[in-house]
């Protein structure tokens, strides 16, 4: 049978086992995998320069679905996830693309290729204080501001 | 015999005629700063600067400076990427995206942002790499996908058209129809303007698409005559791999399908009517690389070779300019900023 002292230590050790696995389950993976936005803190830019916080554009709106990409990410998902947005939009739903790029011409000069698409500017300094996604382009389902869901766009 | 004799004698003769050139080093660059990176363009902008593209980052030259532009970044004179670049007028086209055209100035001794442009695309990838702007239109080299007929084979286009200031889709020519997925577009494309064409011609073959500018279709090609040592690509080569996420596997693939075959290394017109070609010689007897001269008046005859082992950059006022060892991030002996002005002694 087995002493009590040594199953004391057993028991520390199960402990110990257990802790390790909910940290890397629930906190190191996550942090890795999955995707978050604070909609409430962000500020984006119209192409005529005003800025707009994001919160304020969706707040009327019960459902919204918000485009998020780089100018340098694979064009035929953009242009993919460019096309959703424009099916979405013409299904009745508040369609937003919001560019990361900090040049607001190089924003113009794309957005003048898509036709029927609201695009907007948000600064890389901000999409790192506020949005952790580890791929874009990016597809986001609002409901009453809050995301419900997303979607990493790829070929 | 004598038909033997009659069938070598052009040969022999074209051997002696060959081998009457050779090269005179009558100046040398020698700069501080090294850059890393390939070689991917080499040109003389229009006021007699040599702008050298290593890697990403353009660089101008000149006998007392060597000033990097259009460094990486997202403001104004920065860019994010660069596929190739070329001349504008007399400013300069950086392709930052296959249909982004930053166009930069010349101020104050450097190139400064002055305007971008954007070209019309469509969704399918383009692997561009290699622009040229002339009489009016964006030649852009490389490989166009134009659609998937079936999963397994594709149809391409080797070389795109855009007319300036023009919204229109642009012109797709020199196709390949049905062909299946390999990593070809990792071979780079020479074009160069000679009077009314836009002439064409890819790393592993030595021939020349000639364009007409009128028609904007390709009007003649031709087949150009390789000497003995010239080692023809392997046809296993550019065939699709997956990799596996192993990123330097893939490197050290570009490097030996650069550097395994008499690949083009870079393609001039030398005083207005030959054809200047640089191969890999794939041998260090006589030296890395061999020079071609081909006359263009005179049916593309092959009128000199030179080896060396430096790399050819461009040419000026019949002075040929190198860059010293090869091709910095890919032969070894390129490990300082230096570049050698030769002269051809006829």
């Amino acid at each position: 049978m087995l002493s009590e002292k040594t199953l004391d230590y057993l028991i520390i050790i199960f402990s110990a086992l257990l802790v390790c696995v909910f940290i890397f389950r629930f906190i190191i993976k996550d942090n890795q995998k999955s995707f978050s936005i604070n909609v409430a803190k962000i500020t984006i830019s119209r192409l005529d320069g005003t800025q707009i916080k994001l919160v304020d554009m969706v707040k009327n709106k019960d459902e919204a679905y918000i485009l998020l990409f780089r100018l340098n990410d694979c064009y035929s998902c953009i242009t993919k996830g460019l096309s959703d947005l424009q099916n979405l939009s013409k299904s009745g739903y508040e369609c937003i693309a919001i560019v990361i790029h900090d040049c607001l011409p190089d924003v113009k000069g794309f957005a003048e290729m898509f036709s029927g698409i609201s695009f907007h500017q948000l600064t890389i300094k901000e999409q790192y204080e506020y949005i952790h996604s580890p791929y874009f382009p990016v597809i986001l389902s609002l409901k009453n501001k809050r995301v419900v869901n997303y979607r990493f766009i790829t070929l | 015999m004598k038909r033997l004799f009659a069938s070598i004698l052009p040969f022999i003769l074209l051997a002696g005629h060959i081998y009457c050139i050779e090269l005179k080093r009558v100046e040398t660059w020698n700069f501080k700063q090294i850059y890393k990176g390939q070689i991917i363009s080499s040109f003389f902008d229009s006021s007699g600067d040599l702008i050298i593209t290593f890697g990403i980052q353009p660089v101008l030259l000149n006998k007392n400076n060597s000033i990097p532009f259009a460094t990486f970044g997202q403001g104004p004179n920065e860019i994010t990427h660069l596929y190739t670049l070329c001349k504008y007028n007399e400013d300069l086209a950086l392709f930052e995206d296959v249909n982004k055209i930053k166009v930069f100035t010349k101020k104050g001794g450097t190139y400064l942002w002055k305007e971008t442009l954007w070209l019309r695309r469509d969704s399918l990838p383009f692997f561009l790499k290699s622009a040229l702007f002339y009489k009016g239109y964006f030649f852009l080299a490389g490989m166009k996908i134009l659609r998937f007929p079936a999963p397994d084979n594709m149809d391409t286009a080797n070389l795109q058209i855009f007319e300036q200031h023009s919204n229109s889709p642009g012109k797709s020519i020199m196709l390949e129809v049905g062909i299946k997925p390999d990593r070809q577009y990792e071979i780079e494309r020479f074009l160069l303007p000679y009077k009314d064409h836009v002439l064409y011609l890819k790393q592993n073959e030595m021939k020349i698409h000639f364009i007409s500018i009128d028609k904007l279709e390709v009007d003649k090609t031709i087949q150009l005559f390789t000497p003995t040592f010239y080692r023809s690509m392997p046809k296993n080569f550019y065939i699709w791999k997956d990799y596996k996420g192993n990123h330097r596997e893939y490197l050290i693939d570009l490097e030996t399908w650069a550097m395994s075959y008499s690949a083009i290394t870079n393609v001039i017109i030398y005083k207005n009517d030959h054809l200047m070609v640089q191969i890999r010689t794939c041998s260090q007897e006589n030296g890395k690389f061999a020079i071609l001269l081909y006359d263009l008046k005179n049916n593309y005859q092959l009128e000199g070779l030179i080896f060396l082992n430096d790399l050819l950059l461009a040419e000026r006022d019949g002075y040929i300019y190198c860059y010293k060892g090869g091709n910095p991030g890919l032969d070894d002996t390129a490990e300082r900023n230096e570049i050698i002005i030769y002269r051809i002694i006829d």
